[in-house]
């Protein structure tokens, strides 16, 4: 395909979404996930896939499990039949499906490339031994000086979720009720892993982590799942599909930044956030958008408090209204600005690679009012206009921090 | 159960190469193959002696075979397989005065302890030491020019961004507790429950540790509380202890 005359930059659309159930799939390979999103994704973008010009596959773990470390894009993208293009394998932690997604938009918006093909695909599920999960997970965090010594990221999520708790009078039963919405919308999602809606004295009754976090506050991560997403030139983007496809609207991208040792506070745990509030200012200022104008939302909720920390930090509300702003009903499907409107990690499940792009799976299916029985609506009685996807992942270097963290906003 | 059966035996002299090659070449198998014998081995006597005045053994050769039964089932499936004097059990060149004896184990089979490989958590993290006058520390590194201190070392300093401006700096192995949790869930080689902490070391840097204290007594752990390294094993993969710090209150 020739590029295009004029200026590179160009406006970024999604025109086609594809997902593989999440769930456990022990008989299925990886590409046998990937195949199933990746023409999932083609027929609803209805495109010719000869369109495709270059792709981008997040996955975390194949090397881990299979020993299958390199050419990975070229393998698993080429059992789905399609060849040719460039292929290339990202990875970074649970934010791996968001760097795909930047890499695809910066692909295209720079003209060199005009159909971007998306896959995060992951294999976690292994039967009847979930330490083993556990230490593939683990590779995403620095080794030496934390996950050999053995640190899990559920323990560091519980130290900083009970700073928070001192800090914003916060209790376990705000995030059994944030479970119990994961679940609840879950129920209403046919890719998602949870089947089966809890109460809220179920979550807090349930198996301790670790405290105060119970096994249904945590997110499932030993998982397999896929999903897929076709991005285009706005050019490219009117003359496919059914023509009512969102645009990014703006990104923003951080890591981690050092903080020094000699402040009171120098490692805050993986549940500050401090990387999303950065990476959502950038976000806000290149969609000239701010939280009040977004009506639809998709958290890393990897815990239940790091949902409702993130209302906060994405400006949704101010530090310490989190748990009185969820208890009005503003982030229930219904409310003003929907929350995980899918499930969530909690209820879609985390199959670690595939959950940034089913994130945006999931918000360009409600901005198209194609979500069923889950399909949120603004105060106009419209599908969501503006909707915005929080995602990070991995952990480790100096500071200690998120290794990636994706701000991605989306407009009709 | 398994039975041991002892067979000792001589050849008759002057047929010693005839009686070695029916036994290994042909014997051995021919018991084998009767159905309980999982295991053949023949021995010869070694001239030496471990006390000079003991008496000569009375034979030189000796074949031990392992059967999965009892001394009666054995004795009962020898005794159909060489029933009719099938000359296939026995040779001319044997001679005929032999021992042949069953043994019942009475104890397990017990085999020298494994030895552990040990394998540290990472190079350059950590010193020993005597642990008595020089108690362990932390390879960190100290920044020349803003003096920051880092754990693990580096060479280039973070805070400054400084180029090649850290040294090499031991951080004491001492620290006060800023969180821990009792996990119910850990990775492969971790027994389950255990404590993980994050520590703020007295020279600065906050670092990752399990606490060396039964999981049931983590709630008297608190925020503050001053605690000392050790260097142990703090986790086993298959024959490899991976060896890493611990922390343990500082007056227990």
């Amino acid at each position: 395909m020739e590029i295009s005359s004029g200026s590179v930059v160009t406006d970024v659309a999604v025109v086609g979404v594809g997902m593989h159930p999440f769930g456990q799939f022990h008989e299925k390979s990886l590409w046998m996930l990937a195949r199933k999103s990746i023409w999932a994704a083609i027929h609803d973008a209805a495109i010719d896939p000869r369109l495709i010009d270059v792709a981008y596959l997040a996955n975390n773990y194949s090397g881990f499990f299979t020993g299958q470390h390199d050419a990975v894009a070229p393998i698993v993208i080429g059992r789905a039949g399609l060849s040719g293009f460039p292929m290339i394998h990202v990875k970074g932690g649970g934010a791996s499906g968001s760097i795909a997604f930047h890499e695809a938009v910066i692909a295209v918006k720079s003209g060199l490339y005009r159909m971007a093909l998306v896959v995060g695909v992951e294999k976690l599920y292994v039967p009847g031994d979930p330490a083993i999960s556990i230490t593939a997970i683990n590779s995403s965090g620095e080794l030496t000086v934390g996950t050999e010594l053995g640190l899990t990221y559920m323990a560091d999520f519980s130290m900083s979720t009970k700073r928070l708790m001192d800090r914003y009078g916060w209790s376990a039963t705000d995030f059994a009720l944030i479970a119990e919405k994961s679940r609840a919308n879950a129920m209403l999602n046919p890719y998602a892993l949870v089947h089966q809606p809890l109460s809220v004295e179920e979550i807090l009754k349930a198996r301790m982590i670790a405290f105060p976090l119970t096994r249904p506050m945590c997110c499932a991560a030993a998982v397999d799942g896929a999903a897929a997403v076709l991005v285009c030139d706005a050019e490219l983007a009117a003359r496919v599909g059914n023509g009512h496809h969102p645009q990014v609207a703006g990104i923003g991208f951080v890591s981690g930044q050092y903080i020094s040792n000699r402040i009171e506070d120098p490692r805050p745990g993986m549940l500050a956030l401090n990387e999303s509030s950065r990476a959502f200012a950038l976000a806000y200022e290149r969609a000239g958008a701010g939280p009040e104008d977004l009506e639809l939302v998709q958290v890393h909720d990897s815990v239940a408090p790091e949902e409702l920390l993130s209302y906060s930090v994405l400006g949704l509300c101010a530090p310490g209204e989190e748990s009185s702003f969820f208890r009005s009903g503003a982030t229930r499907n219904g409310g003003r600005v929907p929350v995980n409107s899918d499930g969530g990690l909690l209820g879609r499940g985390h199959p670690i690679s595939a959950s940034g792009v089913a994130q945006v799976v999931e918000v360009v299916t409600q901005m198209r009012g194609q979500a069923g029985h889950r399909q949120v609506r603004t105060k106009d009685s419209t599908p969501p206009r503006l909707a915005a996807i929080q995602n990070a992942g991995a952990q480790g270097g100096p500071s200690g921090g998120t290794g990636v963290s994706a701000a991605i906003i989306l407009k009709s | 159960m398994r039975t041991i059966l002892l067979e000792e035996t001589n050849s008759v002299p002057g047929r010693d190469d005839e009686y070695n090659d029916w036994y290994s070449n042909q014997h051995l198998a021919d018991l084998l193959a009767i159905p309980g014998f999982e295991a053949a081995q023949r021995f010869v006597l070694n001239p030496e002696k471990r006390f000079t005045d003991s008496p000569d053994h009375p034979y030189r050769y000796v074949a031990l075979y392992e059967f999965e039964g009892s001394p009666s089932l054995l004795f009962e499936r020898l005794g159909a397989a060489t029933f009719g004097a099938n000359p296939i059990f026995s040779s001319p060149a044997m001679d005929q005065r032999l021992s042949v004896n069953a043994f019942t184990p009475i104890t397990d089979k017990l085999t020298r302890p494994q030895t552990l490989r040990a394998r540290p958590v990472g190079e350059g993290l950590f010193e020993e030491r005597d642990a008595e006058d020089y108690p362990p520390v932390l390879l960190g590194s100290k920044c020349v020019q803003c003096e920051e201190v880092l754990f693990p070392a580096l060479i280039d300093c973070p805070a400054c961004l400084g180029f090649e401006t850290m040294r090499p700096h031991r951080l004491e192995g001492r620290g006060a507790l800023v969180s821990c949790v009792v996990s119910e869930r850990g990775p492969s080689g971790f027994t389950v429950p255990y404590i993980q902490a994050y520590v703020r070391l007295v020279d600065g840097p906050v670092v990752f540790t399990t606490i060396g204290v039964d999981p049931n007594d983590a709630p008297s752990l608190e925020a503050g509380e001053e605690l000392v390294m050790s260097i142990e094993a703090i986790r086993r993969l298959n024959d490899t202890e991976i060896v890493g710090w611990k922390f343990r209150p500082a007056a227990s």
